[in-house]
């Protein structure tokens, strides 16, 4: 016989289970490997996104309402689509669907520049990282039919229209024998994934230089090694930092360098007079001879063990 | 003559002492092998080279050392009166300096390196007896090596090149070498018996050792890594 306690505590685990029965889950369609964030820059402002919706245990016995989605630049998605300013705006709504003849399906298709965060700040030109979140609700019955409606909702998609660019890099340089070296930092800026360093023979008076531009380099890898100058030749030197959207920053302020010819051990052996030529070749047929005493000499040593 | 001793301990009764006659410890087996981990520091004999103008050593790098770490595993080939060994040792050594400005000789703020991985091929004979037999904690040795020494100068973290030539190579010579170990085992015999119950190592030890190493690269002139220098380390006898 189950003592009071335990009828309480069976009780609520069984309706504990019930609640976690139900469920709504979004993700965004296309994406590989699956995202939770959607980033896209200016030259992404008119890209589509399309989100697929899956309920679980819901149906037309104990849904209350049809599903929503819409597409909200308020702090939070609430429990229905928002219209008021103090919800960012009016809402975006992008789908309503009947439980009653699906469980799961596609919202409509929306541009990022239709969100109501870009559309409040002024479309695609606008300057600003803004975040909308991808909302869905359903009232429904938890506890069967009969009982009142509760809604459950998810809100686990974010897409991010960014515009903002990221600080410049910090840049320090040090000329080398036929090449500068440059030291770059984020400036405290996270948001940096890449930098850009560009240099050029610096021109005589006002003129402007005519830059080459390296392949970028992940923020990770904080030195870039320009090779190939010219020793006692000015280089100015200029970089940008770049955003995981490809928004690149304000170039850092100019620097020159002049490479120098120097020398290192190797250079100061051979001015010093030193006669050996480098390399391995240097060791001739003696190598592989001496191996294979080795090796016999240790096998016969192996043998009498 | 048995029994008379064992008469004797009968009628000398419980208040009396027992002589306990001990065994005699095993004898050491005859094959094993040593692992030795060591460090020391060395400056090669650059300026020994015939015809150098000056030192690029001492150029580059002043009067530091070059830092050593490495190991080394040796065979026990015959172990009675003492051991034979046969082994193969690896190591690592560097050292940085400035590279100079060909305009002026300062240096500058690109970084020069040499960096050598000295390999050794060792046979020696350890005169282990002194532990072994008369139970002195100190076992002198002495080995002779072959030598291969790799070696690489770098200048910005880079082979260095000159004139098409670059600067890395092998170097081949020989090596003697004199030392001395410490059986740690005598610190803690109980230890050293539970080590070796426990984990086959059957003693332990530090070590100091003198290295001469003679690097001719079979008479071909070049460069010098020849030196002389010390060693320190621990070494496990399985």
């Amino acid at each position: 016989m189950p003592s009071p306690h335990r009828v309480v505590l069976l009780a609520g685990l069984l309706l504990g289970a019930a609640a976690s029965a139900q469920a709504i889950s979004l993700n965004f369609v296309g994406s590989s490997p699956q995202v939770t964030t959607l980033a896209r820059g200016p030259a992404g402002c008119n890209d589509q996104v399309r989100v697929a919706w899956t309920t679980t245990g819901l149906n037309a016995s104990n849904a209350c309402t049809s599903l929503q989605l819409w597409v909200t630049n308020s702090q939070s998605c609430g429990t229905q689509p928002g219209t008021a300013s103090s919800d960012g705006g009016t809402d975006l709504i992008i789908g309503t669907f009947s439980l009653a003849t699906q469980a799961s399906g596609l919202a409509n298709t929306f541009r990022v520049a239709d969100m109501p965060g870009v559309v409040a700040a002024g479309g695609c030109s606008a300057i600003a990282d803004i975040q909308n979140a991808v909302c869905s609700s359903v009232d429904f019955r938890a506890a069967g039919i009969g009982s009142t409606c509760g809604t459950l909702s998810a809100a686990n998609l974010i897409v991010r229209y960014d515009t903002a660019p990221p600080a410049s890099p910090t840049m320090f340089l040090l000329p080398q024998d036929s090449r500068i070296v440059v030291r770059l930092g984020n400036n405290d800026d996270n948001n940096v994934v890449n930098y850009l360093v560009q240099y050029a023979v610096e021109p005589p008076g006002g003129d402007l230089p005519s830059w080459t531009t390296l392949p970028q380099i992940p923020a990770t890898v904080t030195s870039q090694s320009i090779d190939g100058l010219i020793n006692g030749t000015t280089y100015v030197v200029q970089a940008f930092s770049l955003d995981e959207v490809g928004n690149q920053s304000a170039p850092s302020p100019q620097q020159t360098a002049v490479p120098q010819a120097t020398n290192g051990f190797w250079a100061e052996y051979k001015a010093a007079g030193g006669h050996d030529t480098g390399g391995c070749s240097s060791s001739g047929a003696a190598v592989p001879s001496v191996i294979s005493a080795l090796g016999v000499l240790v096998a016969l040593l192996w043998r009498r063990r | 003559m048995t029994a008379a001793a064992l008469l004797l301990l009968l009628a000398a009764g419980p208040n009396n002492t027992v002589v306990q006659l001990r065994p005699p410890p095993p004898p050491e087996p005859s094959v094993g092998y040593l692992i030795e981990l060591k460090m020391g520091t060395f400056i090669p004999r650059v300026g020994d080279e015939k015809g150098l103008l000056y030192n690029p050593y001492e150029t580059i790098f002043g009067n530091r050392s070059m830092l050593y770490g490495g190991g080394e595993f040796d065979f026990i080939a015959w172990h009675r009166y003492g051991a034979v060994i046969v082994g193969f040792s690896a190591g690592y050594s560097e050292i940085y300096g400035s590279a100079l400005l060909q305009s002026s000789g300062a240096p500058s703020s690109e970084k020069a390196a040499l960096i050598v991985f000295p390999l050794r091929f060792p046979v020696g004979y350890r005169f282990d007896v002194t532990w072994s037999r008369w139970g002195i904690p100190l076992v002198p040795y002495v080995k002779f090596a072959l030598l291969a020494t790799f070696w690489n100068a770098t200048k910005g973290g880079r082979t260095e090149v000159v004139n098409g030539q670059s600067g890395n190579g092998l170097k081949w010579g020989w090596g003697a070498t004199a030392g001395l170990a410490f059986m740690l085992d005598v610190l803690s015999p109980q230890m050293a018996k539970d080590l070796s119950t426990d984990t086959g190592i059957r003693h332990s030890y530090i070590f100091a050792e003198y290295n001469y190493d003679q690097m001719p690269s079979f008479g071909k002139v070049g460069l010098t890594l020849s030196s002389r220098w010390f060693t320190f380390g621990l070494g496990l006898e399985f």
